[in-house]
């Protein structure tokens, strides 16, 4: 038969118990908005002198696991989204001044140089049309490259990201293990390593496991590793001299650097490189193709005819590419150095090189002469505007995509306020009964004392 | 499946966000008129509205040329016009064989005279500064009996010669009408064009001042009848031509060559009238060689009425193309305007009753509102 005061002792932790579990309640109520909280559950069990109570993290390895491989997708697709969107807008045209018109206009010039060979005014028209013309090939490629740099600078930044995330996981994995050894509950680091993790793989990425002792250990997708137990490596970057542009290296322990530039493929760091190292290269190389045509072309019919004094064409257009595409400034001076005529002796009224020159707006040269340079530019900006809708919509889909898994990662794991609002009034309830089983455990105590 | 606040806000702000975008999209293209605003709206007709724009500026540049060139085609018109006018009165001056007698005779050749320097004049006639009869030598006047001292050099003489002479003779005058030189043609002349060099000096061996000198060309054959010297044609044979679609050009004229036939028919006809007695038969075959050259004059006519009639079809082509080729822009481009505000009409319904949605899940009932 037990004493009264082991029934007072039972009763007492029973008190505690409930206690303790308002306690956890209450602490699942203050983070219900917590990012990456994962909600704790009590759990009462009885012991030999009434209840204890434990709690455990509600948290699914699998769906956690799911939201962050979707969020590297994401990551990557948001970064690549974004150039692209400020790429597609050097290539509007829908304002009717780009690249296409300016081009027609100095065809048309041409032209109007076919009508009038001698004229003064057609003559710097035509030097104006196609000095217009050059600025904007420039601008264009310039302005490709000032996103390539934007893009370049960003690189450097995400890197940072990626290493203040690793130094701060490799931290808490000691902790983690510190309390563990303590006996301590290691839940609130858990949780911050996972938001960190998460944050991570829209960086980069990676592939994680979790040890025996609790600890995360994190590698890039290629098997480099960047976090492990309490080590954390750095990535680096260092500047390319061929491109100019920033490799991504990895650090090891002596901080001897390996490049891994190319394999890394996904987070935003994956769609950084993505685009400054395959998109715009592309766009570049095909702008400067266009350039490259159009100023051969033209300097091929030039240099075999005669300008207004007779003498032979000088090259009309100098430079390599589309960077540095320019009127021969000789022709910019004296447009009367503009060879229009076939032959010296005609050179006042045959136009017969600057009809071949108009010609040429209608001339296969492209693509292996089966494009025109019209052709050839639309098809480049309509590959700009398909690769600029894939990028939205995939980052668009995505993002639905790393909700769903959100959802079902919360549906485990985060706080519903009702569901902790029941059961605290469960423990309260449970308390008030406890409580009230003190106080007649305490009068039957005043009676025995009173007898 | 357990659902959570958390999960219900994160739910509420996408179907926002989302409905918003949406909205925002279709309100861009009722405002902007365009179902095509920037390439990645629709990459395909982005490309190919900017092909067709590309087509469309390249038909209104031929098209300009067309319209362009009519000025060029009435005065070339309005030129053979009154060449072949001022044809038909020397012919009628020639034939009205009643009134050569001597009182007339000069005041005739007078006319003849003033028709022959008209027809000059005419045939350099210039438009935007160039010779419409030029050829290629836009820049030199076609017919002149004149040459240039420049940077003390002279110019070939030119001239044309209607037959063969033994005896040629250029006097050379300054802008004052006085001879400054006279210079002998040892080799005498051929029938048609003639080159003599000048050495710019005057009859002392002094060089003369920069400047435009007339000449006047004086020859005779070997029975020591005149031969008629008149205006050679200083051109050559290019013709002016535009561009009226791709690839495709057309020729507006000939070279100026046409009217030298004209020339020397007048030409000859004023020296055997003032060499030779007045006949009926000298008349007769002075006015047929001037029929001829009439004639080549009015097959130049009919040339150009061809060209024109070739040049309106190609610009009805044109404006055919470019009206099919700006349907089409707007086909992809503008799309159905009344489509697009039903579309928008019917978003913002949508939008309403999300935002709704959202405000329940947000005005939910909670547990504690009923503890």
């Amino acid at each position: 038969m037990s004493s009264i005061s082991s029934s007072m002792n039972t009763t007492l932790s029973a008190l505690q118990a409930q206690q303790a579990a308002i306690a956890v309640t209450s602490n699942n109520i203050a983070n219900a908005n917590t990012e990456g909280y994962t909600r704790q559950e009590v759990v009462i069990s009885t012991s030999s002198s009434g209840t204890t109570t434990s709690s455990k993290r509600i948290y699914d390895r699998f769906v956690t696991n799911q939201v962050n491989s979707a969020n590297q997708n994401l990551g990557e697709y948001k970064a690549k989204s974004k150039y692209l969107d400020s790429i597609e807008v050097i290539f509007d045209e829908s304002e009717g001044s780009g690249l296409s018109e300016t081009m027609s206009d100095f065809w048309s010039a041409w032209q109007d140089l076919v009508d009038t060979p001698s004229g003064a005014s057609e003559r710097s028209a035509l030097a104006s049309a196609a000095d217009t013309l050059a600025d904007l090939f420039n601008g264009m490629s310039s302005d490709l490259g000032d996103i390539q740099a934007g893009i370049d600078d960003d690189v450097a930044a995400t890197v940072d990201a990626i290493n203040e995330d690793v130094r701060q996981i490799a931290d808490l994995n000691q902790k983690i293990v510190r309390a563990v050894a303590a006996g301590q509950d290691a839940g609130t680091y858990q949780d911050s390593v996972d938001v960190l993790v998460s944050d991570l793989s829209s960086l980069v990425d990676i592939k994680t496991y979790t040890s025996d002792n609790g600890q995360t250990c994190i590698q890039l997708t290629n098997g480099t590793p960047l976090v492990e137990g309490s080590t954390g490596w750095s990535l680096s970057t260092q500047t390319d001299t061929a491109t100019g542009l920033r490799d991504v290296t990895w650090l090891d322990s002596q901080g001897n650097a390996t490049v891994i530039t190319d394999t890394v493929s996904g987070g935003e760091l994956g769609g950084e490189l993505e685009v400054r190292d395959g998109d715009i290269p592309e766009y570049q190389d095909r702008l400067d193709e266009l350039a490259v045509s159009v100023m051969d072309a033209v300097n091929a019919l030039h240099t075999g005819g005669y300008d207004l004094n007779g003498d032979a064409g000088v090259s009309f257009f100098v430079g390599t590419g589309a960077a540095d595409m320019a009127v021969n400034s000789a022709i910019l001076d004296d447009p009367e150095l503009i060879a229009a005529a076939s032959s010296p002796t005609e050179a006042s009224g045959d136009a017969s090189v600057a009809t071949a020159i108009a010609e040429l707006q209608d001339g296969l040269l492209l693509d292996g002469k089966t494009s025109t340079f019209s052709d050839y530019y639309s098809s480049l900006v309509t590959k700009v505007g398909t690769a600029v809708q894939t990028a939205d919509s995939l980052y668009s889909s995505q993002s639905d995509a790393v909700d769903l898994y959100k959802n079902l990662r919360d549906a485990v794991s985060s706080v519903s306020l009702d569901e902790e609002q029941t059961k605290l009034i469960m423990y309260q309830n449970a308390y008030e009964a406890a409580a009230k089983v003190m106080t007649a455990l305490d009068e039957i105590l005043k009676t025995l004392i009173e007898m | 499946m357990r659902v959570t606040q958390n999960m219900m806000v994160r739910n509420a702000i996408r179907w926002t966000l989302k409905q918003t975008e949406k909205l925002s999209d279709i309100s861009t293209v009722v405002a902007a008129g365009k179902q095509v605003n920037k390439p990645s709206d629709d990459p395909d007709a982005a490309g190919q509205i900017l092909e067709d724009r590309t087509a469309i500026s390249e038909y209104a540049k031929y098209i300009a040329n067309i319209s362009e060139s009519d000025t060029w085609i009435d005065t070339s018109n309005n030129t053979l016009e009154s060449i072949n006018s001022l044809l038909e009165t020397a012919q009628d001056i020639i034939g009205s064989d009643d009134s050569w007698d001597s009182e007339n005779t000069a005041s005739y050749l007078e006319q003849l005279e003033s028709i022959y320097g008209q027809i000059i004049d005419l045939a350099n006639t210039k438009l935007n500064s160039t010779y419409l009869y030029g050829g290629d030598n836009s820049l030199t006047a076609p017919f002149a009996d004149k040459v240039n001292v420049s940077g003390g050099t002279a110019s070939d003489v030119v001239f044309a010669l209607a037959g063969s002479a033994s005896d040629v003779t250029v006097e050379i005058a300054d802008p004052t009408g006085k001879v400054v030189r006279t210079l002998t043609v040892s080799s005498g002349g051929n029938e048609g064009a003639n080159t003599v060099t000048w050495d710019g000096l005057d009859k002392d061996g002094n060089l003369l001042a920069d400047g435009t000198y007339d000449f006047t060309v004086n020859a005779t054959d070997s029975a020591g009848d005149a031969v008629a010297a008149y205006a050679a044609y200083r051109g050559d044979g290019g013709g002016k031509e535009i561009l009226i679609g791709t690839n495709s050009t057309a020729i507006l004229n000939n070279s100026g060559s046409i009217f030298s036939e004209s020339l020397s028919g007048l030409r000859q006809a004023i020296i055997a009238l003032k060499n030779s007695t007045y006949t009926d038969d000298l008349a007769s075959s002075l006015g047929d060689s001037i029929e001829e050259a009439r004639k080549q004059i009015t097959a130049e006519q009919v040339t150009l009425a061809n060209v024109t009639s070739l040049l309106e079809i190609s610009d009805k082509r044109l404006d055919k193309l470019t009206l099919a080729l700006k349907s089409e822009v707007s086909t992809r481009e503008v799309g159905d305007t009344e489509e697009a505000a039903v579309k928008l009409e019917a978003q913002t319904t949508v939008h309403e009753v999300t935002l709704q949605a959202v405000s329940s899940v947000l005005k939910a009932p909670k547990l504690s509102d009923y503890i």
